[in-house]
């Protein structure tokens, strides 16, 4: 079952001025339920543009986006709200955890917001702790953990709410390459073991192979996809080649993990 | 957890941020309940008080002008406050807050804060009212001290008002966050600055514009000072703002093309900071110029008032006392028991004017002293005065010009009656210029011996009068000393009094009572300001730390990271003020201009003024103090080395 569907989208920056810049050029995608993708591409090619459409974090020039059928741009500001925080999931290249609250703050933040019952949160919060891996953090601030653990307690946050969508954006944009594969590992369980649909954005070859699908994107246009069809070492030299393939600039992903 | 264990986390972790945010509003809280304190006050109220009622308007005045920039203020650091908060906006929203929760959360942290600050400020305002309403009883002269209490209507309208103060700005500011908006704004920190531009032309019209009120400020007087205060305000407000806007950065720029400078120790890294912090914080340096300038004029106008009234005072009395008494027969006992009270207190008398005569009417006065020639002569002889003596016939009579009176014609006619008795005396006035005259006692005549012995012949005893002044060698010391010779002259049929001691202390009360709620008024002033300087920096400080952390990986030491920021916090701190003192002192030139139509020299009212500027860059120096510690520690903070 489609979980998204994007028709058409197109970004198109300075519209008014004589040499407008397309972000994007009518990309589609669909992305179904329980699948793992990964968007890659060189610096400036859009994929963050896309990211942003998809999360209703920028409004495209033209097209539509639909999450379980509804029209996303069609929302008001507070059914807007409502729909995020029931069917969407962020994380983030700087993780974006609030330093003022403690990592168990944090992580129930999404609930909160909804209204959720006490009793109700804290059962979802030790199910994702332990999902994660991080029970014993969640009473530390967000200062006194690993870049490793603030992005894993950044994914607890984005799926406590069990969201349609999680979107990810570099998530291993910060991390060396140990906290890279567990920060990955702990997303492919949660879409294999767990059925959680994840829209990855990414130019770490290494994370993308954790996906089971990725799309190629360059100069604003979706350009190409490959789908994982063995293991995951293999994936990775599949990427490579496809990087290869694209052409020089997409080559600076495939070795730079650390930037 | 809920929406408001998130804005006590909030409040709680951004402690440092909010800390001066806080401190002001608390010590705007103390202030205005120490005057609501005074002015609710129950023995004020009810009227047992009789010298506070002359007070309480003043004081009312200044509690409008404490709410109204409280509320100005607390306005500013919020809305900056929001802002530099922008990314954490952002994410709640992403996260799927709504506007509606993202206000409550923004509200319930004003009335955190408030409720806190009003706790604060009224824990420490109560036991501070004890000392407030003591020195007010002192400084008013109050024989019963004004009891101390905890002054419940003081406390509710303190408390209320500031309560629905902070409700109201959280709930305004509220106004700021736009969900949709928001979202974008989370990565809104990430794009690069854009090199701040300047226009020569402007910088230069800064300077016009600046000038040109200076101009005008120089030349006015006392006709044109009022119709050109305003236009003159305005013209150099507008300068100034374009002044820090423009000309500031230009001033930095060309500093910057200098390589001699440039090249120099730690220039480089901290010019470039400064233009950046210069062009974004144009207006709120502006602002604290203008405000700092007004206030210190107007500190420094106050108390060249107060001087010039003590100075009047002290103008318009000729002698420290003056008193009538009627009955001839007790002038001995008087002038005796008058010696001895000034001597109980060591008052030294300098001069003794003692005036011996008949009240009688004239066509120019009720009451008119008719003295005789002898008399007279007897005290010019006994008192060195430098008159000389009269030789006066028939319907001659000598007009003894008053103090502060003016010479009329040569000689005029003066119709005395007596009882029965109507004569015309021809009158010369006499330059003698030495007495303070009073209501009931205002002509002084001196005729002839045989016309006074006619008319005193058989005259009651309550009709002659002695007219007695005197001068003290230290009359400031003499309050406890007329008191007593009043009490004393009560019991005896006394009909006027003038002494220069009662108003000259009631004026000084007056003064000290003023520059205290000034002082109060402008220190909470100048705190609010200093805050509103140190807030804009914290709401930059996230930057800053990773800009510095940058530097400290190219090998600048974390000591040199010091100075470049205390050199930048210098600039931002003390540019305002020096600004404003400059313009203070270009209106404290035309204040000089209008009192020296009235003898008053330049240099006495630039006393004030330069007292006035001396005491607020001390409170200054004190914020930048510890706002250049503040700051260092939150950039260090966190980082290891």
């Amino acid at each position: 079952m489609a979980i998204l569907t994007a028709t058409k989208l197109s970004r198109v920056y300075g519209e008014k001025t004589t040499v407008p810049t397309w972000a994007l050029r009518e990309a589609s995608l669909t992305v179904n339920e329980g699948e793992f993708i990964g968007v890659m591409g060189p610096s400036g090619s859009g994929k963050t543009t896309l990211l942003n459409l998809l999360a209703a974090i920028d409004t495209p020039s033209s097209g539509t986006v639909q999450i379980e059928g509804v029209d996303i741009s069609r929302l008001s500001d507070r059914e807007l709200a409502i729909f995020r925080r029931r069917k969407l999931g962020f994380v983030f290249q700087d993780y974006n955890l609030l330093h003022t609250l403690s990592i168990r703050e944090n992580i129930v933040l999404p609930l909160v917001l909804d209204g959720v019952s006490p009793a109700a949160i804290q059962s979802r919060l030790s199910e994702v702790a332990h999902q994660l891996g991080i029970q014993y953090i969640l009473d530390k601030r967000v200062y006194q953990v690993s870049g490793g653990e603030q992005q894993r307690a950044a994914i607890a946050r984005a799926i406590i709410h069990r969201p349609a969508l999680i979107l990810a954006d570099e998530p291993t944009g910060n991390l060396d390459s140990k906290s890279s594969a567990g920060v990955m590992k702990a997303l492919s369980d949660l879409s294999a073991k767990w059925g959680a649909t994840i829209l990855m954005v990414t130019h770490d070859a290494f994370a993308a192979s954790f996906c089971s699908r990725i799309l190629f994107i360059s100069d604003g246009r979706i350009r190409s996809q490959i789908h994982r069809l063995g293991s995951r070492e293999t994936f990775y030299q599949d990427i490579l080649s496809s990087l290869r393939a694209q052409g020089g600039d997409g080559l600076d992903a495939s070795q730079d993990q650390h930037q | 957890m809920t929406l408001r264990r998130i804005s006590i986390s909030n409040v709680k972790g951004m402690g440092r941020k909010y800390a001066a945010f806080f401190a002001s509003s608390t010590l705007a809280v103390l202030v205005f309940y120490l005057l609501a304190s005074f002015v609710m006050h129950p023995d004020v109220v009810n009227g047992y008080v009789a010298q506070a009622q002359r007070v309480r308007q003043g004081l009312v005045v200044s509690q409008y002008i404490i709410v109204s920039f409280t509320f100005f203020f607390v306005l500013y650091s919020s809305s900056a406050f929001i802002r530099a908060r922008k990314k954490e906006f952002g994410l709640l929203a992403l996260l799927g807050a709504t506007k509606g929760q993202m206000s409550k959360i923004i509200v319930t942290e004003h009335v955190l804060i408030g409720l806190s600050g009003i706790a604060l400020g009224l824990g420490a305002g109560i036991p501070l009212s004890k000392i407030m309403l003591g020195a007010m009883s002192r400084m008013l002269g109050v024989t019963s001290p004004i009891r101390f209490m905890v002054v419940i209507p003081a406390v509710l309208w303190t408390s209320g008002l500031f309560f629905v103060l902070f409700v109201v700005i959280g709930t305004i500011t509220t106004l700021q966050i736009s969900p949709r908006k928001v979202v974008r704004l989370l990565r809104e920190h990430q794009r690069p600055k854009v090199y701040p531009r300047y226009s020569k032309l402007v910088a230069f019209l800064s300077l016009l514009l600046i000038g040109g009120g200076y101009g005008v400020a120089w030349v006015v007087d006392g006709r044109t000072l009022v119709p050109a205060m305003l236009p003159v305000t305005a013209v150099v407000s507008l300068g100034t703002f374009l002044f820090f806007a423009q000309a500031s950065v230009g001033i930095l720029m060309s500093l910057q093309k200098k390589a001699s400078f440039l090249y120099k120790d730690l220039n480089l890294l901290t010019l470039g900071d400064l233009i950046f912090r210069m062009k974004e914080n144009a207006r709120v340096l502006a602002a604290v110029a203008v405000l700092s300038a007004c206030v210190i004029t107007a500190t420094g106008t106050i108390y060249t008032a107060e001087a010039t009234f003590l100075k009047d005072i002290v103008m318009t009395h000729r002698h420290a006392l003056t008193f009538a008494v009627r009955g001839e027969t007790g002038a001995g006992e008087v002038a005796s028991r008058v010696r001895e009270i000034l001597g109980e207190d060591s008052v030294k008398i300098t001069e003794e004017v003692v005036l011996h005569g008949l009240l009688v009417s004239s066509q120019m006065s009720d009451g008119t002293l008719l003295i005789s020639e002898s008399a007279f002569n007897d005290w010019v002889e006994s008192s060195r005065a430098p008159v000389e003596r009269l030789y006066l016939d028939g319907d001659e009579a000598a007009h003894l010009l008053t103090f502060g009176g003016q010479r009329g014609a040569d000689t005029f006619p003066v119709e005395i009656t007596y009882g029965s008795v109507a004569r015309t005396l021809n009158c010369r006035s006499l330059v003698f210029s030495t007495v303070n005259y009073l209501v009931p006692v205002n002509l002084f005549l001196v005729v002839d011996d045989a016309l006074y012995g006619s008319l005193a012949k058989g005259a009651p005893d309550t009709d002659l009068v002695v007219f007695a002044s005197y001068e003290f060698a230290n009359w400031r010391d003499s309050l406890g000393a007329t008191k007593r010779i009043l009490a004393f002259l009560e019991g005896k049929d006394l009909m006027d009094y003038r002494s220069r001691v009662e108003p000259y202390e009631h004026r000084k009360q007056m003064s000290a009572l003023t520059a205290m709620i000034g002082l109060f008024v402008t220190v909470l002033f100048f705190i609010a300001s200093g805050s509103m300087l140190y807030f804009r920096l914290f709401s930059e400080v996230e930057e800053d730390r990773e800009k510095y952390g940058m530097m400290e990986k190219l090998g600048v030491s974390r000591h040199e990271i010091g100075t470049i920021i205390s050199r930048q916090l210098l600039v931002f701190f003390f540019a305002p003020i020096a600004v404003g003192s400059v313009h203070c002192g270009f209106a404290m030139k035309s204040l000089s201009n209008v009192l020296s139509e009235m003898d008053w020299p330049f240099l006495g009212v630039f006393r004030y003024a330069l007292a006035a500027i001396a005491g607020f860059s001390l409170i200054q120096v004190f914020y930048f103090l510890v706002a250049r510690r503040a700051y260092i520690r939150e950039v260090f903070r966190g980082s290891t080395a």
